[in-house]
């Protein structure tokens, strides 16, 4: 019988195929100031402690190319696979997120905040005897990113924010920007730049680096059968961190519910799994590890765009008429129901199965040092809502039909189940028309303007934070007039304070433009906040004793923190 | 014969254009590749890079042209998304997809037919009861929920069988048998009513008449004069092993073949992969029906007429 149950749901998952800890900053992004470093690599563990054992993680992707160069990798799954082999200039802290020294031991920052010089360590070994790690391999490395080459996610943006990368000696490097950006350190992290060989790409080539990558990270590429897995064996003893598991192998099995059998079958150690399979996991003995703030759901109101743009309608009720306080006193009101009538901690229950947290303001962790204290999510009261829209004029709802675009993003599914429970709220306790309109990513993508073009249009996005301590990193796309996919509300308002964020060298004067920012989206009720979620991973506790994961990373990843069961 | 074969041969020829066709301009409708290339972070400049790398950028009749050019001198594109030769990659995942396919229609045939003959000569019988009652359901239950089924009971429970991957002879039984349930049930329910028909007519009752075992009646006149509609339909259906059903196990069971390439390409946008993939496995469709057609006329002399 419940193997019956668990088919069914297992048959029902695959119809639907597709908290936090605030990332804090090292001090040393201040004009001048230099983060403290030993100079010389870390002896990493003792030999005493060699690695033994194997790991294998099942992932639904290798990445898109399956080339093991940071650039010719083009979505973040690569660096899944990439991330044991390569390290970056600098890491967040696995514990608090703050940023801190890797590949370089300290870093400064004039005060333009235009020239940012970073201290490498010495003696760090690239595999296999192929050298010490130099700054002429990251000026290497930055110019493969920006080169023709290049895929890789980061490119663009370091294009537009780098105007040269000046070796000054061995040890040293100096990017020099085109203008003061605080988020160009987050842009250095893995995920985002992965340092190689110069001499060893110069001398095999791309094509045989590609397939036999060489790096200074923990694990070492011994295997790759493509579209299948690939087998890596520890580097030991690592400069930074000897694995404690000598064979990583990490298997690409596309369809969850399979993954989640071969990990009940032993035929995997751990993977990441939808919320809708954790009782069935559960149910079968296995445990779980939780990445809190992994994503952050929230409902965007379309139409919220700058009046000077062709397509601005006033019509719409939630947006209201530039400069009539009391067009825009009943549009405030109207938002305000929209977003009562939404029973988030339902949401969750249903959709989330329980896990994660109400949401307060889009693509802010709720707790996050970053919001003002004592913002609390908006509550759950489809009476005021109902009251509240009355008030603005639309007692019988509105005359229009509300076009809820629900499209579910790679890894954030749920993004549909969310946008159509909103719906179903705003039908329900609002009396909404509402339509929904299925829409995958690469479809709507052309269209990005059509939530500027058609003003009725909404749609749930599910934001995914970057473990680093600027959050404008990951907003910075969807959150100003400038950002290609503007979610939250285009106002003169907020584009200024994230300009001033971006030039403000100062932490603290920064965190308070973060926490006004915060309090102008929550009181204004520009978007509806649903949920922060986590990620969450089944894993076989015969196999894994504990793995420290990085908080608000959705990508499982540190290989080398992973402690096996048995040592 | 040469005129039948040239006109089939023409035949296929225009079914390959069209196939060509539709997948080019269908993939083109269903979004844009560049986008799901260059992230979410991408700038719009980086994207008209991307495009114009990738030619993207040219009319859509234009890229149709160079593709048709480039088919006619054997080049069939490069993977937006991996960089590698588009047909290489196929040829590269098919011997992966051969041997689920083959397995399964080894699985196919040799429980269908004496499956289908046997329910016929025993009509009534509990056999062809239960045989009846699995052509159903083998029919009416879709691939992947099987495949699931076989995943737990095999793997998760009794352990018996790999829940995925590719490797030794083990690795392909769950896939294969998940790619021949659909077949198995289709064509022994064919082959059962064909020989219902044949078993009834009157030069099958003379031979029964004239005292013949029941075999050799059964095998060697029946099945014969049955096997010709079971043989259209078993080349489809096998043929359906590699397309549809190869796609369901190998994402299923995560088999790197030309099914699980195609999915990716589709969910990736990737064009010139998916063109490559789906006109490979055209072309097998079109070359399975032209043999069948020749075999026909091997097994009916009044085609060959």
């Amino acid at each position: 019988m419940r193997r019956v149950v668990g088919v069914f749901v297992m048959v029902g998952l695959l119809a639907v195929q597709g908290a936090c800890a605030p990332a804090r900053e090292t001090p040393s992004g201040e004009p001048r100031a230099a983060q403290a470093g030993s100079g010389q690599a870390p002896a990493g563990q003792t030999a005493a402690s060699q690695p033994t054992g194997k790991l294998t993680v099942g992932l639904s992707s290798l990445g898109t190319a399956e080339a093991w160069l940071p650039w010719l990798e083009a979505g973040r799954e690569g660096w899944l696979v990439l991330d044991p082999i390569y390290e970056s200039v600098v890491a967040p802290n696995v514990q608090t997120g703050e940023i801190e020294p890797q590949l370089a031991e300290r870093w400064e920052v004039d005060e333009t905040g235009k020239h940012w010089r970073f201290f490498l360590r010495r003696g760090i070994p690239f595999q296999d005897g192929h050298g010490e790690l130099t700054a002429e391999d990251v000026k290497y490395s930055y110019e493969m990113y920006i080169s023709d080459r290049s895929v890789a996610s980061n490119k663009a943006t370091l294009q537009t924010l780098v105007e040269q990368a000046e070796v000054v000696s061995p040890y040293e490097i100096v990017f020099h920007l085109k203008h003061p950006d605080v988020t160009f350190l987050g842009r250095l992290t893995p995920g985002n730049f992965g340092v190689v060989s110069k001499q060893y790409v110069e001398s095999v080539g791309e094509r045989e680096a590609a397939t036999k990558p060489i790096g200074t990270g923990p694990y070492k590429l011994i295997e790759h059968k493509r579209q299948q897995s690939a087998t890596f064996e520890a580097v030991a003893p690592h400069w930074r961190e000897t694995p404690r598991i000598k064979t990583l192998v990490l298997r690409r099995v596309p369809d969850q519910a399979a993954r989640l059998a071969m990990l009940r079958a032993g035929e995997i150690d751990i993977t990441e799994i939808p919320f809708k399979l954790k009782r069935e996991a559960e149910a079968s003995g296995l445990q779980f590890l939780r990445v809190e703030g992994a994503a952050i759901y929230h409902v965007q109101l379309g139409g919220q765009i700058l009046p000077t743009r062709d397509t601005f309608d006033a019509n719409v009720p939630w947006v209201g008429t530039p400069g009539d306080a009391a067009s825009q006193e009943r549009a405030l009101k109207v938002r305000r129901a929209l977003n009562l009538a939404v029973d988030k901690q339902a949401i969750i229950n249903s959709v989330f199965e329980g896990e994660g947290v109400p949401g307060v303001a889009p693509y802010y962790l709720p707790g996050s040092e970053f919001m003002p204290s004592g913002l609390q999510p908006y509550p759950y009261d489809p009476q005021e809502a109902k009251r509240l829209l009355a008030e603005a004029g639309y007692p019988q709802g509105f005359s229009r039909e509300i076009e809820m675009q629900l499209m579910p993003w790679p890894g954030r599914a749920e993004m549909v189940d969310v946008g159509e429970a909103v719906a179903g709220f705003w039908e329900r306790n609002l009396g909404l028309k509402v339509k929904r309109t299925p829409i995958d990513f690469a479809t709507w993508v052309p269209n990005v303007g059509v939530p500027r073009k058609n003003a009725w249009v909404t749609w749930a996005h599910g934001y995914i934070p970057r473990p680093v301590s600027e959050p404008l990193i990951g907003m910075e796309t969807w959150l100003t007039s400038q950002s290609r996919y503007n979610t939250v509300a285009e106002t003169p308002e907020i584009d200024a304070l994230a300009m001033k964020i971006r030039a403000d060298l100062d932490r603290a004067k920064r965190v308070q433009d973060y926490r006004e920012l915060a309090q102008m989206i929550y009181s204004q009720y520009y978007t509806v906040p649903v949920a922060a979620v986590p990620t969450i991973y089944a894993y076989n506790p015969k196999a894994i004793a504990a793995w420290p994961l990085q908080p608000g990373e959705s990508y499982i990843g540190g290989y080398e923190r992973a402690v096996p069961a048995r040592q | 014969m040469v005129r039948f074969l040239l006109s089939r041969l023409a035949q296929a020829i225009v079914t390959l254009w069209m196939v060509v066709t539709v997948v080019f301009f269908l993939a083109r409708l269903t979004g844009d590749p560049v986008a799901l290339l260059a992230g979410e972070h991408a700038t719009a400049e980086y994207e008209v890079e991307l495009r114009a790398r990738f030619g993207l950028d040219k009319p859509l009749w234009q890229q149709y042209v160079i593709y048709l050019g480039q088919v006619a001198r054997g080049d069939f594109g490069t993977s937006i998304v991996s960089g590698e030769p588009a047909l290489a990659q196929v040829m590269e995942r098919w011997p992966a997809t051969l041997e689920i396919g083959l397995v399964g229609i080894i699985i196919t045939l040799v429980l269908a037919l004496p499956i289908g003959v046997y329910a016929a000569a025993h009509r009534g019988s509990p056999l062809d009861y239960l045989a009846r009652g699995f052509a159903v359901f083998g029919q009416a239950i879709p691939g992947f929920w099987v495949g699931l089924i076989f995943i737990l009971v095999f793997a998760v429970d009794l352990r018996l069988l790999p829940a995925g991957g590719r490797g030794g002879p083990q690795h392909i039984i769950l896939p294969a048998l998940t790619t021949g349930w659909f077949a198995v049930a289709g064509i022994m329910r064919l082959t059962r009513s064909s020989m219902l028909e044949v078993l009834g007519s009157e030069y099958v009752k003379l031979a029964r008449a004239k005292g013949l075992p029941m075999h050799v009646v059964v095998w060697k006149h029946a099945f014969r004069n049955a096997a010709i509609p079971v043989l259209t339909f078993s080349a489809l259906v096998v043929v359906s092993l590699f397309l549809t059903g190869s796609i369901v196990a190998e994402t299923v069971f995560s088999y790197p073949g030309v099914g699980s390439l195609l999915i990716d390409a589709v969910r990736k946008r990737d064009f010139p992969q998916l063109q490559a993939a789906v006109l490979f496995l055209s072309a097998l469709y079109v070359l399975v029906n032209l043999g069948v057609d020749l075999l026909y006329g091997y097994l009916d002399p009044r085609v060959r007429s």
